[in-house]
């Protein structure tokens, strides 16, 4: 008798999860979607999401990982569209035949933090002094070192300032986590990090305004960032929905769209800048 | 550092007020650990069972397996399955990634060592006496495999709250065969890995508690039935 | 036609490792013809009541249940055989679903509660207060009582008990002994059970076997005396007792650590020492039990020589003439050729 009121609980819970995978599976048309943490951590797509749906009637559902495992579900045809910035890596993406229509949507910037009282000295340097005074001083430098757009711009401005990628160095930090922990990782550090600038607005709102950081380099133009939109090449995956894809592209590029990104503020900042071309 | 305290506030709040993000995490929590449970106990019960009841050839090297399984990582089981589920894998046509399905499956894969090994150590550790005893009072070989089972029930029953336990607090597999995708596969565990990335920890710990809060009815639910027994 | 006995063992034997083997020749044993079994732990009366209840498989030979040759596969047949072991095994249910259990894997739906009461109302456990207990919430002797009602529901051809009384208390001692006497007096039942109470079986069964290292090696009115025996160079074979005190036996024996028999009516008991050639062993004893059976007109006295503990038979005027008593120090006297040598196969 014990058995079966077991057992008629387990079906009960069993018919009660099935009634909602039921409902579920009822949902109407879905763009997937692979994006990288910032535009989710600073709550950008959830206000953009509901948006497309009005407009639209479709549901964008979104994963946001690092740039490079986006692309590599793009790449395994597990969604249907990229919102990602790494523009080079990009470019080989299309061209290697992994995505289609590439299109430009908006940017925002890097900048160098670092302790408020710059131990190193480099308040308002370029880019490339920043770097060889790290390398010269051993001065502690966090990196994300998960391959991710950020990673790959960091990557991108050692090469550019002549010095290799200080790997085994004892000063460099390799978190292999994401941009806020990175930058938590920096600050319990005295260290100094490459960060996007929303995610750090979005650091510097958890701590009232108070944070332990400063932004010390910016402005210089290797930092501009640059986000767009990829679709899925439909004739590598036979179920991406390039037609929503291609919906969602033009629809982040219009005038309204366009918009409602610049409007997109935290702690009364502009986070990020559209620049769609018509 | 007033994480905990205000942590321990939202929960307060979020339990209390409904707020519809959390009750999202929770259902989908839920829903996804119910479902792995389930898939599980059904294949891991007569799993265990014959593993522990039977003798057969390869049964000590079937057993070292299993066991050895119990140290499965979630996020080796969340790669293992995403290399299946994923629409160029094998079984891509089932379009199972980023759903609940998908995420209860692999947890399935990750919490069914629990149970067979469990279950088995149960049956195994019976009373020898049981067996002499079923045959002496007449059972037949169904009747003694069947009661057999009824007798183990106590441990099958921690062997499920063990399991549940496992899949309810893991991140890795509901992270990368689910998506973290909101109102559809965030769950609880997933919500505050992300808050965690947003540098939210207060919000974080507040999930926790929601988390610890729901297995402790889930528990509750198993004490009360094996004292009804 | 002629009647089958319900057991018939021939050229029985059975090993556990190497070093125990249970050989019985041959043995019957008659519908409603109650047996006990006798001797030391570990000399085989466990295993043969597990063999009688086809628990176990015989290595050689043959158990003949009603003519039929049982091996333990044949369940139907197995099922007029029951057996309660020395620990009882309560499944983890309640009492009644316990004591059903038997009529349930056979199917039988009629009056089970009824019949449930009556098993427990015969091992003198109330249905109203026991029967929606669980099997947690009992003494030990509750425990055997429910383990022993729920065979004697299924009033079994034969009933195989081992040493149902071993380890309870004297209330449930009393009521496990009132059971089995009751369903006898009421079904023509089998019983074979093996006990260390030889007074409690002398008046319960009707044949006794006293069972030693895997032989049966008498009806249980043999004293067994075992070795080691050392030769005296006349002939004559001794065996050490306590206090520098020997015990001789005619020789030579077959081997050093061979047992000897001697019958109880072979033991003269006096209250005093006293001078007579003829009898080799005349040794100081203190008599620690005294027992009659319904079946025998004499008396078992049991006495402790220091190390060994004899039985020794004398009738009932004598006894009383001697003024024997428990506790009480006499003098046992017999011959080294009463002591026959115990010979296996």
């Amino acid at each position: 008798m014990k058995k079966i009121t077991l057992f008629s609980i387990a079906l009960s819970l069993f018919l009660f999860t099935g009634l909602f995978a039921g409902a579920a599976g009822a949902a109407d048309q879905v763009l997937m979607m692979a994006t990288t943490t910032s535009t989710d951590n600073t709550g950008l797509l959830n206000d953009l999401g509901p948006m497309f749906k009005a407009d639209t009637g479709v549901e964008l559902k979104w994963v946001a990982v690092g740039t490079g495992n986006a692309l590599e579900l793009g790449k395994n045809c597990d969604v249907d569209v990229l919102l990602v910035h790494a523009p080079a890596t990009e470019l080989k993406y299309v061209a290697d035949g992994y995505g289609v229509d590439r299109r430009e949507i908006m940017f925002n910037d890097f900048i160098f933090v670092g302790p408020k009282g710059d131990p190193a000295g480099v308040k308002g340097k370029s880019v490339n002094e920043a770097l060889k005074t790290f390398a010269a001083r051993k001065i502690p430098f966090a990196s994300r070192g998960d391959n991710s757009g950020t990673h790959k711009m960091e990557l991108q401005l050692w090469k550019a300032a002549g010095l290799p990628v200080p790997d085994k160095e004892t000063w460099y930090i390799q978190t292999g986590q994401g941009m806020i922990n990175t930058i938590n990782i920096a600050a319990e550090r005295d260290a100094y990090t490459l960060t996007d600038r929303g995610t750090f607005i979005k650091y510097e709102a958890n701590w009232k305004g108070e944070p332990p950081l400063a932004i010390i380099v910016e402005g210089d133009a290797a930092l501009k960032n640059q986000y767009s939109v990829i679709a899925v090449n439909p004739a590598r995956c036979n179920k991406a929905k390039y037609d929503l894809a291609t919906k969602f592209s033009e629809w982040m590029a219009s005038a309204k769209i366009q918009k409602a990104i610049a409007d997109f503020k935290l702690m009364g900042k502009q986070l990020f800048f559209p620049n769609a071309k018509k | 550092m007033d994480y905990l305290g205000s942590g321990f506030l939202r929960a307060l709040v979020l339990l209390f007020s409904g707020d519809p993000e959390t009750f999202s995490a929770v259902t989908t929590t839920l829903e996804v650990s119910s479902l792995s449970i389930l898939a599980s106990l059904a294949l891991g019960i007569p799993g265990g069972f014959i593993l522990g009841y039977f003798e057969f050839p390869g049964k000590k090297q079937l057993r070292a397996l299993v066991d050895t399984l119990l140290a499965l990582p979630t996020v080796v089981v969340g790669l293992v399955v995403y290399a299946f589920i994923s629409r160029r894998g094998p079984l891509g046509e089932m379009a199972l990634l980023f759903t609940v399905p998908g995420i209860a499956l692999a947890q399935t894969i990750l919490v069914l060592p629990i149970v067979v090994s469990l279950t088995a150590t149960a049956v195994e550790g019976l009373d020898r006496r049981l067996r002499l005893t079923l045959i002496t009072l007449g059972a037949n070989a169904r009747q003694i495999a069947l009661q057999t089972l009824l007798e183990a029930r106590f441990a099958v029953l921690t062997a499920a709250v063990t399991a549940y336990g496992r899949a309810i607090s893991e991140v890795g597999i509901s992270m990368m065969i689910g998506g973290n995708i909101k109102w559809h596969t965030r769950t609880i565990t997933t919500a505050v890995a992300l808050e965690t990335g947003k540098g939210e920890f207060a919000m974080g710990i507040a999930l926790g508690i929601v988390l610890l809060t729901l297995a402790l009815l889930v528990n509750a639910v198993l004490v009360t039935l094996r004292r009804k027994q | 036609m002629e009647e089958q006995p319900l057991y018939r063992i021939s050229g029985l034997r059975f090993h556990y490792g190497d070093t125990f083997e249970l050989f019985i020749p041959g043995m019957e044993i008659g519908e409603g013809e109650s047996i006990g079994l006798v001797g030391p732990n570990g000399g085989g009366k466990s295993t043969l009541l597990k063999l009688l209840a086809f628990l176990e498989t015989p290595r050689e030979g043959t158990i003949f249940f009603l003519g039929k040759n049982i091996h333990g596969t044949d369940s139907s047949t197995a099922r007029n055989v029951t057996i309660l072991l020395q620990e009882p095994y309560l499944l983890k249910t309640s009492i009644f679903e316990n004591v059903a259990y038997g009529l349930r894997v056979r199917g039988e739906k009629d009056r089970i509660r009824e019949r449930v009461e009556e098993a427990l109302g015969q091992v003198g456990l109330p249905f109203s207060e026991f029967a929606h207990r669980k099997w947690h919430q009992l003494s030990g002797g509750e425990a055997q009582r429910v383990a022993l009602a729920s065979r004697l529901i299924l009033k079994p051809k034969a009933l195989l008990l081992d040493e149902p009384t071993a380890s309870i208390d004297s209330y449930s001692t009393y009521r496990v002994r009132q059971a089995i006497v009751d369903i006898r007096k009421s079904l023509r039942m089998a019983l074979v059970v093996a006990s260390h109470d030889l007074e409690w079986l002398n008046g319960a069964v009707d044949r006794i076997y006293k069972i030693h290292d895997g032989r049966i090696i008498g009806s249980g009115e043999e004293n067994v005396i075992p070795g080691p025996w050392e030769a005296l160079g006349d002939g004559r074979w001794r065996k050490a007792l306590e206090e520098g005190r020997f015990l001789l036996a005619a020789g030579p024996p077959p081997g050093r650590e061979t047992a000897a028999l001697l019958r109880g009516t072979d033991i003269e008991v006096h209250v005093a020492e006293w001078e007579e050639r003829s009898v080799e062993n005349i040794l100081p004893a203190t008599v620690t039990g005294m027992f009659s059976g319904s079946r025998r007109k004499n008396l078992t006295v049991q006495v402790d020589l220091g190390g060994i503990t004899l039985q020794a038979m004398m009738s009932p005027e004598r006894a009383d003439h001697l003024r024997v008593l428990p506790g009480k120090r006499i003098w046992v006297a017999f011959p080294a050729a009463a002591l026959r040598w115990l010979q296996l196969r």
